[in-house]
């Protein structure tokens, strides 16, 4: 949760910083007009050259007997620490496909994850844990600085530096489409204030731990 | 044997009849019960056919499912999901040998196959079926599902049943593991062996197509035909379950299973009728069974019982014969405590009653009720016990005690009881308890063994003796005097009856003759048959005028004269000569002949006054009238007339009445004798003195003479008591008004005795006997009392 703030609060200082330059203003609403929340925006252009952003060490915790965070968004070139906060092992894999992976993780250690490189723009890793099945977390891997998520009211703003065309794409893991992924294109003068409206209902729920099957752990 | 008609059969039948009606009510209702359950018990045979097959189903499913989460879960096998395919197969493999399935299969998110194995039929080995990177051909098995899903699968004409469940990378599902087992054989065998029906899996490809996918039959069933198609075909619902009966002896269901390609699968269930029921059939086979038994059993009970009602009823019917017959000595004897045995308990009571009872009349036959001393009966069978001995020698006394009638009349019955019985008890210990008989009313009987004429005269003192002393009754001294009859065996008769009729003649013979004991003489018989006879001559005597009025004088004592005769009438019987008049006056009374006979007397005396009056004599007559007479209450007016037809003067003729006949109906005879006496008739009272009549009576009795009976005055010179009787008659009869008159005077001293005690008139043999009219006359013309026409003049 603190990375995730720090990450935030480096987002909106960049946002300031270059509060000469315009932002992409973004709303995405659920069918039934409430809004969806921690849906990650992010931009990408073929024809716009984007700036490299900073390096930043990004941190998965399985504390709790979860991911934390759930939903994880790094830029490709950002170094990846996996840390067991809990007092017993996690056994983190996933199955997707170009990042297979598959380590324990005993109670306190730390490991960092060693990404194969691939020409995608963007990649999708579901994980878990193979002992705790409820334990879900996701690492969305890009090639673009401009990303951000959706706050409670549904408001993310994306300050892009030069105008041109740009792909604007909406993902969450829970998106029912192809790739878990929406997008549009934008012509971005200066400004732009975009009103999305989701075609489904996105359930959002996060995962929880369910004490309730371990209990007889705390005898011991 | 049993008789139709005996109790016996009749409880037997009813409770036979009883028994078969229940039972057929009984078996009635369980056929009816039972076809009912036949139908209940098909229908939830059926009903549990399909159930149980549902569950079977399910639980299958279920089961495959289960397996497909745990093998999705596998982490061996999610390592190499779409990364190594020949391991992947194997290690699916692996997960499908656990549970024999037929199908094993990986889809990815995409619909395309990762793997597929599988066999069809249990036997076959396994092969690949569709190739990795091979498009699954239903791709609606996913589709907006993110959980297990399970359903019918078809593939190269085979159908499985199918489970997949997702195989998930965390929370994203990255393809799908499945596993299936054929609808086969297999399934239909397991499915007939728990229901033991046959079962058809059959697939509907078009309206009249059905494709066969397996059968099985229990092995009650085998060779039995395939009838799926033809049940399914005819049931209209797809899950209709119902009884079948196109087909003779099947009962069907058939449900349905699923989709699969479009098509509609079918279970078909059915089974042989006769095989279900065979349980229901072994109930019925049982019941009748248990039925006959039990009719059996109760038709023994029923026998018995009804024996053992009718065996006491029988002894009782034996029991009521022995008392009819008059055995009292065996009793019937019941040892129930139940109606039976109450009725033989009465029956014991009722034989020891009517033993008691028939004792009491025999007693009663045998003796007198009052004395309680043998009868007339005991007599005649005691007598009859002494004439068998040929040498029987005793005598027969006939005893009756004399006025009990009066002591009835006056002093009561219970009196009159009291003398009797005293009488018999005195006589009973004279007697030594034996031999005394109680004949009835006041007659009793002794029977006196070896009686000669000493022993005879013994008894009779010895009698005498005993009844001696008087008895004080209700405040009377009653003395007991008796006449008796005697009788002697062999002088007098042969046999009970006529020993008994001779005693009986002596007895009559003893009462007229005034005698205590006589003893029987022939002449008594001759004496009766005369009697006899008198009865029917009387009549004829007073019509044809054979009797006639003989007269005897009265002396009066004071003129030395006669002017008083006394009329008494003689039959001079064309036959038997004289007869005193005692004979035949005590047969016109008891034969109604006496009001003839008082009317032929007075009429004659009239005559013989009147035509002594032409003669110049004038001798007042007296007549002695019966107590008959006054019973007649037209005789003061036959009197009226008799004076009137003859023109008699009022003292022409005085009547004559003895004391006892007042006594008989005192008020009546008064009263008669008062109206006769206004007539101005003079009346006499005749044998004073031998009467019961009291002075109170006498003084009401309308007299104007009394006559002293001859008893007290014969010789009353001697005897000082019969002298004060009549000089204090005498005396009295005077105070009264009465003139005296005395009879029975057979000497001088008797007339002198009297006349100087003031006597009017005397009457005896001492002065004449009565004689005939015209004799009297004679002689009064020269007997020293002539004179009659001084005393005529005086009267």
């Amino acid at each position: 949760m603190q990375i995730w703030q720090k990450a935030i609060i480096g987002c909106l200082l960049t946002t300031v910083t270059a509060i000469s330059h315009a932002t992409v203003d973004i709303r995405v609403l659920n069918p039934d007009g409430t809004a969806a929340a921690n849906v990650v925006v992010f931009a990408l252009s073929d024809s716009v050259d984007l700036p490299a952003g900073q390096t930043a060490n990004i941190e998965i915790a399985q504390q709790d007997k979860l991911f934390q965070p759930y939903i994880t968004v790094m830029q490709r070139q950002d170094d990846v620490q996996f840390v067991n906060r809990d007092d017993f092992t996690h056994h983190i894999y996933s199955l997707s496909e170009g990042n297979r992976f598959s380590f324990k993780l005993r109670a306190g250690q730390r490991q960092g994850l060693e990404l194969q490189h691939q020409e995608k723009a963007f990649e999708q890793v579901a994980m878990g844990c193979n002992i705790h099945d409820w334990m879900s977390g996701f690492l969305l891997i890009l090639d673009t600085p401009y990303f951000a998520h959706t706050d409670n009211t549904g408001h993310a703003s994306l300050p892009l530096q030069d105008n041109g065309e740009y792909q604007l794409y909406l993902w969450h893991p829970m998106f029912t489409s192809e790739d878990h992924i929406y997008s549009r294109n934008l012509s971005y003068q200066d400004q732009a204030q975009i009103k999305w409206n989701l075609q489904e209902q996105l359930n959002a729920s996060e995962p929880e731990a369910s004490d309730d099957d371990f209990e007889f752990l705390d005898e011991y | 044997m049993m008789r139709m008609n005996s109790l016996r059969t009749k409880v037997f039948i009813s409770f036979v009849s009883l028994l078969l009606l229940v039972q057929a009510v009984s078996l009635g209702i369980f056929y009816q019960t039972n076809g009912s359950q036949e139908n209940t018990q098909i229908q939830n045979r059926l009903n549990n056919a399909i159930s149980t097959f549902h569950t079977q189903f399910d639980s299958r499913s279920y089961y495959l499912t289960a397996f497909a989460e745990t093998a999705a879960k596998d982490f061996g096998l999610k390592q190499v999901f779409g990364s190594d395919n020949r391991s992947f197969l194997i290690a699916l493999n692996n997960h499908r040998k656990r549970i024999e399935a037929d199908m094993a299969i990986a889809v990815d998110n995409k619909g395309s196959v990762v793997g597929q194995l599988m066999r069809t039929d249990q036997s076959a080995k396994v092969k690949i079926g569709y190739r990795a990177g091979e498009t699954f051909p239903d791709n609606n098995w996913f589709r907006g599902n993110n959980t297990t899903v399970s359903g019918l699968y078809r593939q190269n004409n085979h159908v499985y049943q199918l489970s997949f469940a997702p195989l998930r990378s965390g929370q994203r599902t990255v393809g799908w593991v499945g596993y299936g087992y054929l609808i086969d054989s297999r399934l239909a065998q397991q499915f007939a062996g728990i229901t033991g029906m046959k079962v058809e899996f059959l697939l509907n490809s078009s309206e009249h197509d059905w494709e066969l996918l397996a059968t099985a039959a229990p092995e009650t069933m085998q060779g039995v035909s395939d009838y799926g198609k033809q049940i399914l075909s005819e049931h209209t619902l797809p899950a209709s379950v119902g009884r079948h009966n196109a087909i003779d002896g099947i009962i069907s269901t058939s449900t349905h299973i699923g989709f699969v390609d479009g098509m509609d699968l079918y279970a078909a269930i059915y089974g042989s009728r006769a095989n279900l029921l065979e349980t229901l059939r072994k109930n019925w086979w049982r019941l009748i069974v248990l039925e006959a038994a039990t009719i059996l059993i109760a038709l023994l009970a029923a026998y018995m019982l009804a024996g053992g009602i009718s065996r006491p009823v029988k002894r009782l019917v034996q029991q009521a014969k022995y008392i009819a017959r008059g055995n009292y000595d065996t009793s019937v004897e019941i040892a129930e405590s139940n109606e039976l045995g109450q009725l033989a308990r009465e029956f014991n009571t009722m034989q020891r009653a009517v033993l008691v009872r028939e004792q009491t009349i025999t007693h009663q036959l045998y003796f007198d009720g009052l004395s309680n001393l043998p009868n007339r009966n005991s007599l005649l069978q005691h007598l009859e016990q002494l004439f068998e001995s040929s040498d029987a020698e005793f005598a027969l006394v006939h005893l009756d005690i004399r006025r009990t009638k009066t002591v009835n009349d006056t002093l009561g019955y219970e009196t009159g009881n009291q003398l009797i019985t005293e009488c018999g008890n005195r006589l009973n210990r004279l007697a030594n308890g034996s031999g005394l008989y109680h004949l009835g009313a006041d007659e009793f009987a002794l029977i006196i063994p070896q009686a000669d004429i000493n022993t005879l005269g013994r008894w009779q003192q010895d009698i005498e003796q005993a009844l001696d002393e008087p008895l004080c009754g209700d405040g009377t001294l009653l003395h007991l005097q008796i006449h008796a009859g005697i009788a002697s065996v062999p002088a007098h008769a042969e046999n009970p009856d006529k020993l008994m009729q001779k005693a009986d003649t002596a007895l009559s013979h003893s009462k007229r003759d005034h005698k205590t004991f006589l003893h029987y003489e022939p002449q008594m018989d001759a004496d009766a048959g005369r009697r006899l006879s008198l009865v029917n001559d009387l009549k004829i005597a007073i019509e044809q005028n054979q009797l006639c009025l003989f007269y005897q004088p009265k002396l009066n004592l004071v003129s030395g004269r006669i002017h008083h005769l006394e009329a008494l009438v003689r039959w001079i019987h064309p036959e038997q000569g004289m007869i005193p008049p005692d004979a035949f006056i005590s047969i016109a009374e008891q034969t109604g002949q006496i009001d003839a006979l008082t009317d032929w007397v007075i009429r004659e005396a009239a005559r013989q006054f009147n035509e002594w009056k032409k003669q110049g004599l004038r001798l007042c007559i007296a007549v002695n009238i019966s107590a008959e007479n006054l019973k007649n209450h037209t005789f003061t007016h036959e009197l009226k007339q008799i004076w009137d037809d003859y023109e008699l003067p009022r003292d022409a003729l005085s009547l004559e009445i003895t004391e006892s006949a007042v006594v008989h109906d005192p008020d009546s005879a008064i009263s008669m004798l008062c109206d006769i006496r206004d007539q101005g008739i003079k009346l006499s009272i005749d044998d004073y003195g031998t009467g019961y009549s009291s002075l109170a009576q006498l003084k009401k009795l309308p007299v104007q003479e009394l006559k002293i009976d001859r008893s007290f005055v014969d010789k009353i010179h001697k005897d000082s008591d019969n002298q004060i009787i009549v000089r204090s008659t005498i005396r009295m009869a005077h105070d009264m008004g009465l003139t005296v008159v005395a009879e029975g005077i057979e000497d001088a001293e008797t007339l002198d005795w009297l006349r100087q005690h003031q006597c009017e008139l005397a009457q005896g043999y001492f002065i004449s006997r009565p004689q005939p009219a015209n004799e009297l006359i004679d002689w009064l013309a020269t007997s020293e009392y002539s004179g009659v026409e001084d005393t005529v003049s005086n009267a």
